[in-house]
């Protein structure tokens, strides 16, 4: 059987290594032969005892993504000073180093974020109400969706590699898309503005509310003050709607 | 996900971001790839003694007919029984012509320069296609790590940009997949963009410039980590490229220049690739700041059924997509005035023609087509060339070179045609940068420092 290679899990712990920290300990992760000179993991001890734990816990993706999510090293802090910081040490693993959301999952984070789910029309046949419900990557392309997760680099099986890399087209789409600027409209039916100005208007409270629908955390003391000072300072309905608009901008939405 | 509390003390008195790029241009570079970067120390970029630039040209059209187009039915016509008659051969001078195919482009033969020496060095369309962007080969030593020539020359103008010039310097229309800015910064990679007669789409806010205004001016305040390097290259990356939207966003003129006319259109052939060459000839001649633009048209890999009119994809199929276009660019650029006196558009614009190999040559396979093959044909015009001259003749099938009719006096390798490329845009060719992730010098074109590649400069 092919699981029998201790190759198989090996492999297997790169790859979700890569989906973890954007770098396999193996790369590139879809060419790892360990008879290469030019494919030798930089951490091949911790390798091991990931593929060994991989092996005892009978080939568990659940529980390999639970070890390595608790791991200190995946939970190290992402920020760093900027010049203290040093790019070579990246493949040490010596802070967090912050991804982009991939495609599919960026547009279910702003669908999530705005209570807004999609409904994406799958080749006539279904229509399902997540990106990453999308049976494959060439479906759904001539729609505004399909435009979108085009743009943040999706790829399809033919001709185009799925990237990460950001552009100005992705930066384009998150200022003007409808996809985001209809989905923070408090008229839109459902959103999140709409709700959240349904059951307040202190500003301190539509802040906290927004933060945790957007960002799953409540504001610093100084980015609740800087949001309630924007909220008093014109209307509130637009100015949430702002808020929440600015929230999904930021880096921090983004990226993960 | 991030400590947003956290203070930036260093930020400011540190080496920022925006500082680093500054710099990039004299070789000290914020330089990147696969998440991995060595510190380098300050070392010159290197060159050679002494090399002769055209520097006749300020912006490349790159035209690549991916797929790979026929040589000896096009640009190296070699008739036999197998050549149809509504070809029309016909005699241009001393250069025989498939008028039934590129009739249009005939009227401007006098502008172009046909290379029919070249030699592709794999016959593999990812590689091909790779090398011909990359002029190296893709599964060398610095294969993986290599920009497109397109950020090559965006990088390399970006020192002499001024602010009015917003338009990203390297565009690439209805181009798919191709090479980006390997491990030079993502600024330099290209500006995709799928063309449509109402422009860009995304340059309008829906809920109107000052709420927009208002939005933006909250969201830098609120996310302030996005203007300092606090959260590593990728993120500062993506706030660049917003800094970039925003300027195509303020400035009006952008959005006319990815339009077109019904008119246009239709004198442009009425294909998506006809559409890409009236913008990339309203991008050249902006003086916006594009200095690279990509147009690709794919579909020239017929295997099979080459010469039938009513297959979905032949010679028909594609040269009515190409020869409307191409003529109608070199007639446009060639009417509007350049950007220094006495100039036209077309001079100051450098006009490739490339695909990644060529076809076999003789009588068709058995079904109908023809295979993947090194000998193809490469064609400019424009940009500093003097057109009307056809380099390397082959023999009568278009199999051999039996005189190549250059100075190199051997095959013409893609590297020097981007040799030629950098040379007529003024761009050092057989620069070493020493910025590289690898740490072993990134040669912009590899060979050439050493005369292996050579600019053709009987074209000039």
């Amino acid at each position: 059987m092919l699981t029998a290679d201790r190759q198989f899990a090996r492999a297997a712990v790169n790859y979700l290594w890569k989906e973890m920290f954007g770098l396999g300990l193996v790369e590139p992760v879809n060419a790892f032969d360990l008879t290469k000179l030019t494919t030798q993991p930089t951490h091949p001890e911790l390798l091991e005892a990931l593929a060994g734990d991989f092996i005892a816990k009978n080939y568990d993706l659940r529980a390999l993504l639970r070890t390595i999510a608790n791991s200190s090293t995946y939970q190290l802090s992402a920020k760093y000073t900027p010049a203290t910081w040093q790019e070579a040490w990246v493949p040490d693993y010596a802070r967090r180093y912050p991804q982009r959301l991939p495609a599919e999952a960026l547009l279910d984070a702003i669908a999530t974020a705005t209570a807004l789910p999609p409904d994406i029309n799958v080749n006539g046949a279904a229509t399902v109400h997540r990106a990453m419900q999308l049976p494959d990557t060439t479906e759904s392309r001539r729609t505004a969706n399909g435009r979108f997760l085009d743009a943040f680099g999706r790829g399809d099986r033919d001709e185009n590699k799925r990237t990460n890399d950001a552009s100005i087209s992705q930066a384009l789409s998150m200022l003007n898309d409808p996809i985001v600027t209809t989905r923070v409209r408090r008229a839109t039916k459902g959103s999140t503005v709409s709700a959240v100005l349904a059951s307040t208007n202190d500003p301190g409270t539509i802040a906290d509310k927004l933060y945790l629908a957007t960002l799953s955390r409540n504001p610093t003391a100084s980015e609740r003050q800087l949001a309630i000072d924007y909220l008093r300072s014109g209307n509130l309905g637009d100015r949430a709607e702002d808020l929440q608009f600015a929230l999904i901008n930021s880096l921090e939405f983004l990226f993960n | 996900m991030c400590d947003r509390d956290g203070s930036f003390s260093l930020h400011g008195d540190g080496f920022s971001r925006r500082r680093f790029i500054k710099v990039a241009g004299t070789g000290l570079v914020a330089s990147y790839f696969a998440d991995v970067l060595e510190p380098r120390l300050l070392l010159a970029d290197t060159t050679t003694a002494n090399v002769h630039l055209q520097n006749s040209a300020k912006s490349c059209i790159f035209i690549f007919l991916a797929g790979a187009p026929s040589q000896t039915d096009l640009w190296d016509l070699k008739e036999g029984s197998w050549t149809p008659a509504d070809f029309a051969p016909t005699s241009h001078g001393d250069v025989r012509w498939p008028q039934g195919l590129l009739g249009k482009t005939s009227d401007h033969l006098a502008r172009l320069s046909i290379i029919r020496c070249s030699l592709a060095w794999a016959a593999v369309h990812s590689l091909g296609q790779a090398w011909a962007q990359i002029a190296r080969n893709p599964g060398g030593a610095t294969g993986s790590i290599a920009p497109h020539i397109g950020a090559v020359v965006s990088l390399e103008s970006q020192a002499a940009r001024t602010p009015s010039e917003v338009l990203p310097g390297f565009i690439a229309l209805n181009a798919g997949s191709i090479p980006t800015s390997g491990y030079l910064p993502a600024k330099y990679a290209p500006f995709g963009v799928t063309t449509a007669s109402t422009g860009l789409s995304a340059l309008q806010h829906p809920d109107g410039a000052a709420r927009f205004a208002s939005r933006w001016d909250f969201l830098h305040r609120l996310d302030a980590a996005r203007s300092s390097d606090s959260l590593g290259k990728r993120a500062s990356d993506m706030d660049d490229f917003y800094d970039a939207g925003k300027q195509l966003m303020d400035t009006p003129a952008v959005n006319a220049l990815f339009s077109f006319s019904d008119a246009e259109h239709a004198r442009y052939g009425a294909s998506d690739f006809g559409d890409s060459l009236v913008v990339a000839r309203n991008l050249v001649s902006s003086g916006l700041g594009a200095r690279f633009v990509q147009a690709t048209l794919g579909g020239w890999d017929h295997h099979s059924d080459i010469y039938d009119n009513s297959a979905t994809s032949s010679l028909y199929s594609q040269c009515a997509q190409f020869d409307p276009a191409f003529a109608a660019l070199l007639a446009d650029l060639s009417s509007m005035p350049g950007l220094s006196a006495g100039k036209t558009m077309l001079d100051d614009t450098l006009i490739v023609v490339v695909g990644e190999f060529g076809r076999t040559v003789g009588p068709l396979n058995n079904q109908g087509g023809r295979d993947h093959y090194l000998r193809n044909s490469v064609v400019l015009a424009g940009g500093g060339t003097r057109g009307g001259k056809v380099v390397g003749q082959t023999d009568s099938v278009g199999d051999k070179v039996t005189d190549y009719q250059w100075s190199g006096n051997r095959d013409v390798r893609p590297e020097d045609i981007t040799c030629t490329m950098y040379s007529a845009l003024g761009i050092d060719y057989t620069k070493v940068r020493t910025d590289d992730p690898l740490g072993r010098g990134f040669e912009y074109v590899p060979g050439a420092g050493i005369g292996e590649y050579v600019p053709l400069d009987e074209l000039f």
